[in-house]
C-alpha cells in the first residue's frame, strides 16, 4: 500500500465489493437457472413469436395476476428498449452516411487540412485517455478483488478467534457436549432395559418360567437404599 | 414383597432398586473388560517406554552384574509369569476395589447398575472376593452361571448365590417402548420371511 492514499483503498474496495458481489451474484442466478430447468413442455414464458396464440388461449395460472403482468411488462418493456436502440443505431448509421457523403469532400479537401490534423490529434488523444483507463481498470479490478478477499479471510478468521475465546460460547459448547453424552447414556440405559425385560421373557417362556411381571417386587428396603444412593451417585444430573 | 401384576407393556413405573437384567449387566462387563485392557496395554507401553528412553535398561543389567540382589529382581521383574501374575491382581484388585468402595464398577457406573448384598447394603471384602471367585465358578460350564441370570427370579447369577450379593438399577429405569415395538416388529418380520423361504423351499 506505499504511496498510495487511503482514499485509493477506499475505492479499490468498494470496487473490489462491487465486483465480487456481483460476480457471486451472477454465479448464484446462473446455478439457479440451472436448478430450474425450462423445459418445452411447462414453458409459460414469452420466448418466440409462435408461442404468442399459446400463451393468449392459455388457462389462467394460479399465482396472482398481477406479478404475472407486472414480470410481463418488465420483459416486454426491455423488448422495446432494445427496439428503439436498434432503431437509434440504424438512425445514426445513415446520419453517419449522409453527413460522409455530404460533408466528406468537403472535410477531406486540402483547405481543411490544418482543421482535420487538430481534430486527429485530439482523437488520437482521446484514444490515449481511454486506453489509459482500461489499462488502470484492469489492474485495480485485480487488485480490488484481492484486497477484499483477503480482508474478508481475514475478518472470518477473527470472528472465529474471537467466538473461540468467548467464555459465553466455551460454556455453551461444553453444556451442550455434556448433554449429549447424558442422553447417549440415557438412551443407552433404557435401550438395556428394555433389551433386559425382552429378552427374559423370552428365555422364560420358553423354560415355562412365570413372567417377570407375576413376580414378587425386591423388598422395599433395597428399593429404599437404591433410592438414597441414587440420589448421592447422580445427583440431578441424571434424575427425571 | 408384593407381586407388580401390570403387565410389562403398561408399566411405566419406575425399576429404581429392581434387579437388573442380563444385558445391561452383559454391556457393563464389556465396559470394563474394554477399561482394563486398555489401562493394561496403555501402562504396559509407559513403563516399556520410559525404560528405553531413561536407559534404565542398560542401567539394571550393569548394577545386576555388581550385586547379586538386583540381579534376582531384575530376573523376577522382567520374567513373563511376573507381568501375568500383575495383571492378575489388577484385574482382580479392580473389580473387588470398585465393588468395596462405590457398589460399581465404572462399566456399571455408566450403565446405571450396583452390586449389593442380598439386604440391599454395601458389599463387604469377603463377599466381594467370593463375589470374583464366583466369576469363574459361573463362567467354567460354558458361561451357563452367567446365563442363569435368565431365568432366575431374582435375576442372580451363580457368583450373586456364592456370595449372597444381587445387581440392581440404581438410575431412574424404564424401558423405551418404542425400541420394543421396534424389536418385536423386526423379529416377527423374520420370523415371517424364514416362514415364506421354507414354504418355498418346501414346495421346490
Amino acid at each position: 500500500m506505499s504511496g498510495d492514499s487511503g482514499w485509493r483503498s477506499a475505492t479499490r474496495l468498494i470496487v473490489g465489493a462491487l465486483l465480487t458481489g456481483y460476480d457471486g451474484l451472477t454465479q448464484r442466478v446462473s446455478n439457479w437457472e440451472q436448478k430450474v430447468p425450462l423445459s418445452a413442455a411447462d414453458a409459460g414464458s414469452y420466448n418466440q413469436e409462435a408461442d404468442k396464440p399459446q400463451l393468449a388461449e392459455a388457462e389462467p395460472l394460479p399465482e396472482p395476476r398481477l406479478q404475472h403482468m407486472l414480470v410481463g411488462l418488465f420483459f416486454k418493456a426491455e423488448e422495446q428498449v432494445e427496439t428503439y436502440l436498434n432503431t437509434a443505431e440504424r438512425a445514426s448509421r445513415l446520419v453517419g452516411k449522409l453527413a460522409d457523403l455530404t460533408i466528406g469532400p468537403l472535410y477531406r479537401s486540402r483547405w481543411l487540412s490544418p482543421l482535420r490534423r487538430n481534430v486527429d490529434w485530439f482523437a488520437d488523444r482521446g484514444q490515449k485517455v481511454v486506453n489509459e483507463w482500461i489499462r488502470l481498470g484492469q489492474a485495480e479490478s485485480h487488485r480490488s478483488r484481492e484486497l477484499v478477499k483477503t480482508a474478508l479471510n481475514e475478518q472470518v478468521d477473527n470472528a472465529i478467534d474471537q467466538l473461540a475465546a468467548n467464555e459465553k460460547v466455551q460454556e455453551l459448547v461444553q453444556s451442550q457436549s455434556a448433554g449429549l453424552v447424558d442422553e447417549l447414556i440415557e438412551e443407552t440405559r433404557e435401550r438395556t432395559v428394555s433389551a433386559d425385560d425382552f429378552l427374559e421373557a423370552i428365555v422364560r417362556s420358553l423354560f415355562r418360567r412365570q413372567p417377570r411381571w407375576k413376580l414378587p417386587e425386591p423388598p422395599q428396603e433395597m428399593i429404599a437404599q437404591a433410592e438414597k444412593q441414587h440420589r448421592q451417585l447422580y445427583g440431578r444430573s441424571l434424575h427425571k | 414383597m408384593t407381586a407388580s401384576s401390570i403387565h410389562p407393556l403398561n408399566d411405566r413405573r419406575s425399576k429404581l432398586g429392581h434387579y437388573a437384567g442380563f444385558v445391561s449387566r452383559l454391556i457393563a462387563f464389556m465396559l470394563d473388560t474394554g477399561i482394563i485392557s486398555i489401562t493394561i496395554i496403555f501402562t504396559s507401553w509407559f513403563l516399556t517406554a520410559s525404560l528405553n528412553l531413561l536407559q534404565g535398561g542398560a542401567i539394571i543389567h550393569s548394577l545386576a552384574k555388581s550385586f547379586p540382589l538386583i540381579e534376582k529382581a531384575e530376573f523376577f521383574l522382567t520374567h513373563p509369569v511376573t507381568h501375568g501374575v500383575a495383571t492378575v491382581v489388577f484385574v482382580v484388585m479392580y473389580y473387588i476395589f470398585f465393588w468395596v468402595t462405590i457398589g460399581q464398577t465404572p462399566g456399571k457406573y455408566i450403565l446405571g447398575l450396583r452390586v449389593v448384598s442380598s439386604n440391599g447394603k454395601r458389599l463387604k471384602l469377603f463377599q466381594a472376593v467370593l463375589r470374583y471367585l464366583g466369576y469363574y465358578l459361573s463362567g467354567l460350564p460354558f458361561g451357563l452361571g452367567f446365563f442363569w441370570i435368565l431365568i432366575d427370579d431374582q435375576r442372580r447369577g451363580w457368583h450373586d448365590r456364592l456370595a449372597d450379593t444381587c445387581v440392581i438399577y440404581v438410575w431412574d429405569a424404564r424401558p423405551d417402548e418404542r425400541f420394543l415395538v421396534r424389536l418385536m416388529t423386526e423379529i416377527l418380520h423374520r420370523r415371517e420371511t424364514l416362514k415364506d423361504l421354507l414354504h418355498r423351499q418346501k414346495q421346490s
